[in-house]
């Protein structure tokens, strides 16, 4: 049958049109990743802890707050604007109306590019209540130049210098003892999200009002820096929620997507191209030939393939491309003793028996007679084992064996089980991945289903 | 038949002796092997140290006496040789099931022989495998036959469908959602293990105790198996059902009962065997990540904690052992199909 006959035939049934749309969503997905998405985002930003430091950590999506009605607080960064330059120091302004039913999740001052020409600058960042409490939120002494520096200096341009509150005594101090002088409360275990806390009996809960944030950096004429700005962790953030690192796992199953497609192709075209080859070579040339790849192929076939991966990945530490080696390794005997059989059948046949009779070369015998008669099995199998590759490899990510250097969906969920996800009801970490997993799985198994007539020209009756 | 069972018979032993000597070589030329062996005399030398500390004072001497059981153990484990000679001797030694003692597993009576140890995890492992693999194949049957009948309907499709698209369900992943929803939502069934602790006195209370906490595991070994057993009968049957001498019966007035069992069910049943024995490297390695999840104490979750451990002589027992299994396993299946198929009798 024709590529065009194929392809009208596959979508031609409901589960053949399924596959295609869901492949070409994918497909689309990780063109775009690849774009937009840096290569290295696993070792450059995705395995680097201070990168998602302004994120809340272990907060589900945003969208379940809005669908359960659970109160909500929004991701908030608030950049202060500088409103003045008085004799010796500049300031920096900004206000926020507090009127949430829950408190952020941390509190983070993010401080980016100071420069400076003289002595180092000292900037205090100070955050004033609506109750009349100035409580200070951070003191930061930029480190001096060394000798061989010349000025201007420039200090944490890239990345920026991102401090918490509750890591300055002077945070904790002046909060414990205005919630003791004002509220009578006693309040032990501060953290920074209850800068805008009224102390309870009940715990800590919002104090609603008008914030104003002032940020002083005290210096030469001259000196500033590129921005300051005050994080408010959300009660939930973003498409798919964060981790307890504070990553957001919607950029990880993001980039989830190209890997898992690069890993099945890579292995199914590998695996097709080997179990083929070697089944129409023993199929075509018989003899001793056949006999030594039909028994190899046997004997690999009867490996058991997980353990002998574990093993292997455990021993060897391998990056992707190795895994995927071993995988190839151990799969095509399936294909190269289906393979012969058709061979077989198909050497028998008057065409074949013809095209050898007009002298054609073995070359040309089998390019041109014998694998066409058997490409559309050949093909709906490169289909089949697509996911097989990709759910080897997130099995052995789940496993704690997979490549560090790329995030893939088997090790967020690892990650997820790991961490206890389950117990402790962190269903956003481990559902989507492995929804995502099964959801690739389904796209090729409806193409290859789409292709069941193709294969079987039986049920083209039916 | 014979023949054709002996040279079944050469393949499998030739499965097992090229996985076990995989193993060796590639744990020997990671120079694996040799650092477990060192660590393994440097344990045992500082406990003699001890020991000897008391007989001998002169500590030049005792330094003497040390150095030179180092040298003596390091022949005896064949450390003074390069790693690639010990090949021969540990395939043997695995082979005939001399498999030593592990560093981090212990059996309850608290033996540290791996030998002992396997022997209470295997019964585990295959109790959880067996029983599965039986309900998948036996449901998968029974529903694949009877859509086999129904073929173009909407019924049949969407189930051939599902069953086909049920193959990419990871089963770690299912066990996860299962634990999630049943475990700690709904709170019916226990979330690990394999017995209440404490375990219940009495027989009876314990079986029913392992009975419970095997629910959600089998569940979900059948759940990710019980797919391709649908999808395999039904396109085996079809095609059998499609026969001329299925025709012929049929024309002939046989009842309906008979020609599905003996004119349908028959001839497909060695495709069946063989499917079912395809599928069975799936489960025992599928048996890993499930008990992963749900904490099984069998086979896969000893495996699981002998790698992350490193415990190499556990390691190489396991593996070999899961090999033998699965080639006990296809030899028991090749008789059955000798069994079931006579044209293959002859």
């Amino acid at each position: 049958m024709s590529a065009s006959g194929s392809w009208k035939l596959l979508t031609s049934t409901w589960s053949g049109r399924v596959g295609v749309s869901l492949l070409a969503a994918m497909v689309v997905v990780s063109a775009l990743v690849l774009i937009l998405m840096p290569l290295d985002f696993g070792t450059r930003y995705w395995n680097d802890p201070a990168h998602w430091m302004e994120l809340p950590k272990a907060v589900p999506p945003a969208w379940y707050a809005w669908f359960t009605g659970s109160p909500y607080f929004p991701q908030t960064k608030l950049t202060l604007l500088r409103v003045g330059d008085d004799a010796g120091f500049v300031t920096y302004v900004g206000g926020l109306k507090y009127d949430y039913e829950v408190l952020p999740s941390h509190v983070l001052v993010v401080i980016r590019g100071v420069r400076f020409s003289g002595d180092p600058p000292t900037i205090a960042v100070d955050l004033l209540r609506p109750d009349g409490l100035r409580l200070p939120l951070a003191r930061v002494l930029v480190p001096p130049p060394s000798p061989q520096e010349r000025s201007p200096y420039v200090r944490w341009s890239d990345p920026p210098l991102r401090a918490a509150p509750e890591s300055s005594q002077d945070f904790i101090t002046a909060l414990t003892g205005w919630f003791s002088a004002t509220y009578s409360a006693e309040v032990s275990g501060v953290t920074s999200r209850m800068a805008f806390a009224l102390p309870t009996s009940m715990g800590p809960v919002p104090l609603k009002g008008e914030y104003v944030l002032v940020a002083r950096l005290f210096g030469s004429p001259g000196d500033g820096v590129d921005s300051v700005s005050v994080v408010l962790g959300g009660s939930h953030y973003g498409l798919a929620g964060t981790d307890v690192v504070g990553r957001d796992i919607f950029l990880g199953l993001l980039y989830g997507f190209p890997v898992a497609l690069g890993i099945g192709a890579f292995a199914s075209v590998l695996v097709t191209a080997i179990g083929t080859l070697l089944g129409l070579l023993s199929g075509y040339y018989r003899g001793l030939l056949e006999e030594a790849i039909q028994r190899v192929a046997d004997v690999v076939a009867n490996v058991p393939l997980l353990p002998l991966l574990v093993f292997l990945s455990f021993l060897l530490r391998p990056g992707i491309l190795t895994i995927m080696s071993i995988l190839v390794l151990f799969s095509w005997p399936g294909l190269t003793i289906i393979v012969r059989s058709m061979v077989l059948q198909v050497i028998e046949m008057p065409f074949v028996e013809a095209a050898k009779a007009e002298g054609a070369g073995d070359m040309r015998v089998i390019l041109h007679h014998v694998l066409p008669q058997i490409a559309p099995y050949v093909a709906a199998q490169m289909v089949f084992f697509v996911p097989s590759a990709i759910l080897a490899e997130a099995g052995l990510s789940f496993l704690g064996l997979g490549d560090p250097t790329i995030p893939t969906w088997g090790q967020i969920l690892e990650l997820g089980f790991r961490t206890g996800a389950v117990f402790t009801g962190y269903w956003w970490w481990v559902i989507p991945p492995g929804l995502l997993l099964v959801l690739t799985g389904v796209a090729f198994a409806s193409i290859a289903l789409g292709l069941e007539p193709l294969v079987n020209p039986r049920l083209r009756k039916a | 038949m014979f023949r054709r069972l002996l040279s079944r018979a050469l393949t499998l032993t030739a499965v097992l002796i090229t996985v076990l000597t995989l193993l060796t070589v590639v744990l020997g030329a990671t120079g694996y092997s040799d650092r477990i062996i060192q660590s393994l005399i440097g344990e045992q030398l500082r406990s003699m140290r001890e020991s000897l500390a008391q007989r001998i004072r002169d500590p030049e001497e005792l330094e003497r006496a040390l150095s030179g059981l180092k040298s003596e153990m390091e022949r005896a484990y064949g450390l003074d040789r390069p790693w690639y000679t010990r090949i021969p001797e540990t395939v043997l030694r695995v082979l005939t099931l001399d498999l030593g003692d592990s560093r981090t597993a212990r059996s309850t009576s608290g033996s540290t022989k791996v030998i002992d140890v396997l022997s209470e995890r295997i019964p585990n492992t295959v109790v959880l495998v067996t029983t599965a693999m039986l309900i998948s194949s036996l449901l998968g049957l029974y529903i694949g036959a009877t859509l086999s009948k129904r073929v173009g309907t909407r019924l049949e499709r969407s189930v051939t469908y599902l069953s086909a698209v049920s193959n990419s369900l990871p089963s770690w992943w299912t066990g996860i959602l299962l634990l999630i929803v049943f475990a700690y939502q709904l709170r019916l069934f226990p979330g690990s293990g394999m017995f209440s602790s404490p375990p219940p006195e009495g027989a009876l209370e314990r079986a029913v105790d392992v009975l419970w906490h095997s629910v959600l595991p089998v569940t979900t070994l059948v759940l990710i198996s019980i797919g391709p057993s649908i999808y395999a009968s039904r396109t085996l049957l079809l095609n059998v059902a499609q026969e001329d001498f299925v025709s012929v019966a049929r024309s002939k007035g046989l009842p309906e009962r008979v020609v599905s069992l003996r004119y349908v069910l028959r001839p497909a049943s060695p495709p069946i065997v063989t499917g079912l024995a395809l599928s069975l490297p799936a489960s025992l390695g599928g048996a890993i990540l499930t008990e992963t999840v749900f904490n099984w104490p069998g086979m896969g979750r000893l495996y699981y904690n002998a790698v992350i451990m490193g415990d190499e002589v556990l390691i190489v027992a396991l593996t070999y052992l899961f090999t033998l299994m699965y080639v006990a396993a296809r030899f028991i299946l090749e008789v059955l199909y000798h069994l079931l198929d006579p044209r293959v009798r002859v």
